[in-house]
């Protein structure tokens, strides 16, 4: 659709999700594709600015899935061979848009159920029938895109696996190491090249990709995305990495991560967690239920939720968060876990997550209470542009 | 005796009627005894009376397919008991063998007001074995089944390579597959005609045709496994007009392409289970809004959760699925109670509430349908089974 110089929303429930939580009745006037008011005093008409009717509509920020690989596992395709390297555990320098088929119909469908921005990532989904997904220790890094194909990030995490699902992956595939010793024991190796690596100057260092990669963890340019399900080793990994002076850590799955609440909380690391809806294949995901959100609510470990998209399709996610609520989360922080919490834990709040003023103007219009499902979405605007219209 | 007082019951009954301010009063067989109006019946004294006047009161939720207690939770596969392959055609094998009444799974259907499943062998084999149909909630197994030996289990479909050296092999094509359960329907049939009489058969023989026999004279059900494609529904279909017996058609991705031929028969669907990916390309027609479209057209839809692919506690957010493409909370209630009770050949017992069914009831915080709503309280035969407090 065309590119809007100016949109004014009006009347509509605005859940903005900022700090406060504001929710009012009001207008929201974007130009240039940002959020330049949130208002509950009448706009006038100008002539410059598409407007939409949102009366008894309700306006809440676009969805954030902070970890899914759309693009790089596309449906109706069996080309998830593509997102995972296996001819070695440790491949810090893949990066997803050297593999992301800006075609796969996921993006529309995300754009359909009101998501605007995701992360992608390397390595598999959680396929039922397998015990473990095909994931190498480091499969490679992470990108943040908005899901009309704007990608903000292109270096914004490596992954790193740890516990039965590498471990075992590598055994199938005849790949060393194959203990929890051996796979740490190999990161903190890694990690000692890339200090001595980095203590070089830059005109003698012998190009070594991997190590470029290693470094931004090393230099807190990018996130450790840490893929973790059991408690023991989420503990392990954090130690290893904090050997290494790693401090931005993010834990993804995290199934066991409430159990170990207070070291997330001490450490500052938050946990994108889920999906909480999702077979629980194996000893590794016993723990898996959708009680998940509430237990690390309760400990005050911060969390947004993901589909892990096409484990669940992304645009299932507000469905996910509706789940939660069911488990007594409150239904504030159900929706922050969809939103701002998400870009927080992203490091992109400054742009996406709330209506606020300066913010991108991604904002999904829905028929009622956005965790209803039959509450449509009417529209979907990223960066001002109306990219969905029912 | 139990009333039970709500805001709202929906009682799921042929005319769909919802009753504000209800009650519903249960006797001392776990039975339903009365539904109606608070106003229209004396509560007896002697009655546990279970009041909750913001709660809407729905049927338990019934599953049509899954492999509850068969294949373990938290375990791995190793531990699976769904899939033998001992040989193509196993009818007698029988999933109350292998059902674990202890499983977790139960527990947590319960959370998630489902009181009814199927549950049985798995697709592996063209001929798999009998299904059962349970309660998830009983002292024992016993107290549990609803009917041990509810339904036969038969797949089409893509047949992995056979690891295993079986007695007999496997077919490796869709053409052998339905040429080899056409020969053992054959088969069942003239054994049931009694013109095997001379013939010399072995036990396990035997004891397969007299199972196959039961589905020829309609009492066990078909429930077939179709996973890939328009042509293998029209395939089975076609099976079915040979031999005109029960069935209901499993998971049926590509069946909204073939809402005629599925409705002429009458052939009840039991979709999904919804909510998954197209991840490879034999799952080109699977579409969510698949159930929704054969609902419109008058097909008798049901849900499954496929336990443990998606746990058998969110069968409700898998109808929730169907509203998100297109039906009502109402209608999507239909797809997880009555339809399936029907599809099942059980819905004299549950499905419903209605005087003299069951009083499977699960109370709610709203309507069940919304994912967001929270369970209170599931009762099975009237007892209390979960309770959220």
């Amino acid at each position: 659709m065309s590119k809007q110089l100016s949109l004014q929303i009006k009347g509509a429930k605005v859940l903005t999700m900022d700090r406060n939580n504001r929710v009012f009745k009001g207008n929201i006037i974007i130009k240039n594709g940002k959020i330049e008011d949130v208002t509950t005093a009448e706009v006038k008409n100008d002539n410059l600015s598409d407007v939409i009717d949102a009366e008894g509509l309700v306006a809440v920020p676009g969805f954030i899935d902070a970890h899914t690989h759309i693009g790089i596992i596309p449906l109706e395709w069996d080309g998830g061979e593509q997102a995972v390297e296996k001819s070695d555990p440790i491949t810090p320098q893949l990066k997803v848009t050297d593999a992301l088929n800006m075609f796969d119909s996921a993006y529309k469908e995300a754009i359909e159920g009101g998501v605007t921005t995701v992360a992608i990532s390397t390595g598999a989904y959680m396929s039922f029938g397998k015990i473990v997904e095909a994931i190498t220790i480091v499969p490679g890094q992470a990108i943040i895109t908005k899901t009309n194909g704007n990608i903000l990030n292109e270096e914004f995490g490596i992954k790193i696996a740890v516990g039965e699902h590498p471990k075992r992956f590598l055994e199938t595939m005849k790949l060393t190491p194959t203990t929890r010793m051996g796979m740490l024991a190999t990161i903190r190796t890694y990690l000692e090249k890339t200090e001595k690596y980095l203590e070089k100057n830059e005109d003698d260092r012998q190009i070594d990709l991997k190590l470029e990669a290693l470094a931004k963890l090393i230099k807190g340019e990018s996130f450790a995305l840490v893929h973790a399900h059991l408690s023991r080793d989420i503990v392990s990994i954090v130690r290893l990495l904090s050997e290494y002076n790693i401090k931005k850590i993010i834990i993804v799955h995290g199934t066991e991560a409430y159990e170990v609440g207070e070291f997330l909380r001490e450490g500052n690391i938050p946990v994108i967690l889920g999906p909480i809806v999702f077979s629980r294949r194996g000893t590794e995901l016993r723990k898996l239920t959708s009680k998940l959100p509430l237990l690390l609510y309760k400990n005050k470990v911060k969390f947004c939720l993901t589909t892990d998209h096409p484990t669940i399709p992304v645009r299932y996610l507000p469905l996910l968060a509706a789940v939660a609520v069911s488990e007594g989360l409150p239904y504030e922080e159900a929706l922050k876990a969809i939103t701002i919490n998400a870009a927080e834990i992203l490091g992109i709040s400054n742009i996406v997550g709330s209506i606020e003023v300066g913010k991108d103007a991604d904002i999904v219009i829905m028929e009622g209470d956005p965790l209803d499902p039959d509450s449509k979405v009417v529209y979907t605007i990223i960066e001002g542009n109306i990219v969905y219209k029912r | 005796m139990k009333a039970i007082i709500g805001k709202e019951i929906i009682t799921m009954n042929e005319k769909r009627e919802k009753i504000k301010n209800g009650i519903i009063l249960i006797d001392e067989n776990g039975k339903i005894s009365f539904v109606g109006k608070k106003e229209e019946v004396p509560i007896p004294d002697n009655a546990e009376i279970l009041e909750a006047p913001e709660s809407i009161i729905t049927p338990g939720l019934v599953d049509a397919h899954s492999h509850l207690g068969i294949i373990p939770e938290e375990l791995d596969w190793e531990y699976s008991d769904v899939n033998d392959y001992y040989s193509p055609v196993t009818a007698h094998l029988k999933a109350i063998d292998a059902i674990d009444p202890f499983d977790e799974g139960f527990k947590e259907a319960l959370e998630g007001g489902v009181t009814t499943v199927y549950t049985g062998p798995g697709s592996a084999n063209v001929i798999g074995g009998i299904g059962t149909i349970i309660k998830t909630y009983g002292k024992s197994l016993t107290e549990m089944v609803v009917d041990p030996e509810a339904a036969l289990k038969m797949a089409l479909g893509p047949k992995r390579q056979q690891e295993y050296k079986s007695k007999t092999p496997y077919p490796t094509s869709r053409m052998g597959t339905v040429a080899l359960l056409r020969t053992w329907l054959l088969k069942a049939k003239r054994y049931s005609e009694g013109k095997m009489d001379g013939e010399k058969l072995d036990e396990e023989e035997r004891i397969i045709l007299q199972v196959i026999a039961k589905v020829l004279s309609g009492k066990m059900i078909a429930k077939i496994h179709l996973s890939t494609s328009p042509d293998e529904i029209l395939s089975i279909l076609r099976i079915i007009d040979e031999f005109k017996f029960y069935a209901t058609i499993d998971h049926v991705f590509g069946g909204q392409l073939l809402l005629d031929e599925i409705l002429k028969r009458k052939v009840p669907v039991v979709y999904g289970p919804p909510m998954l990916s197209k991840v490879a390309a034999y799952f080109k027609y699977m579409a969510d809004d698949a159930p929704v479209m054969m609902y419109r057209e008058g097909v008798s839809v049901s849900l499954m959760t496929d336990h443990p692919v998606i746990p058998e506690k969110h069968l409700r957010l898998l109808a929730a699925v169907t509203v998100k493409n297109g039906l009502t909370l109402d209608e999507a209630l239909e797809l997880v109670t009555i339809n399936p009770a029907k599809a099942l050949r059980i819905e004299k017992q549950v499905g419903s509430i209605e005087v003299g069914k069951d009083a499977d009831i699960v109370i709610a915080s709203g309507h069940p349908i919304k994912p967001k709503t929270r369970i209170e309280k599931v009762l099975v035969m009237g007892k209390l089974a979960y309770s959220s407090e």
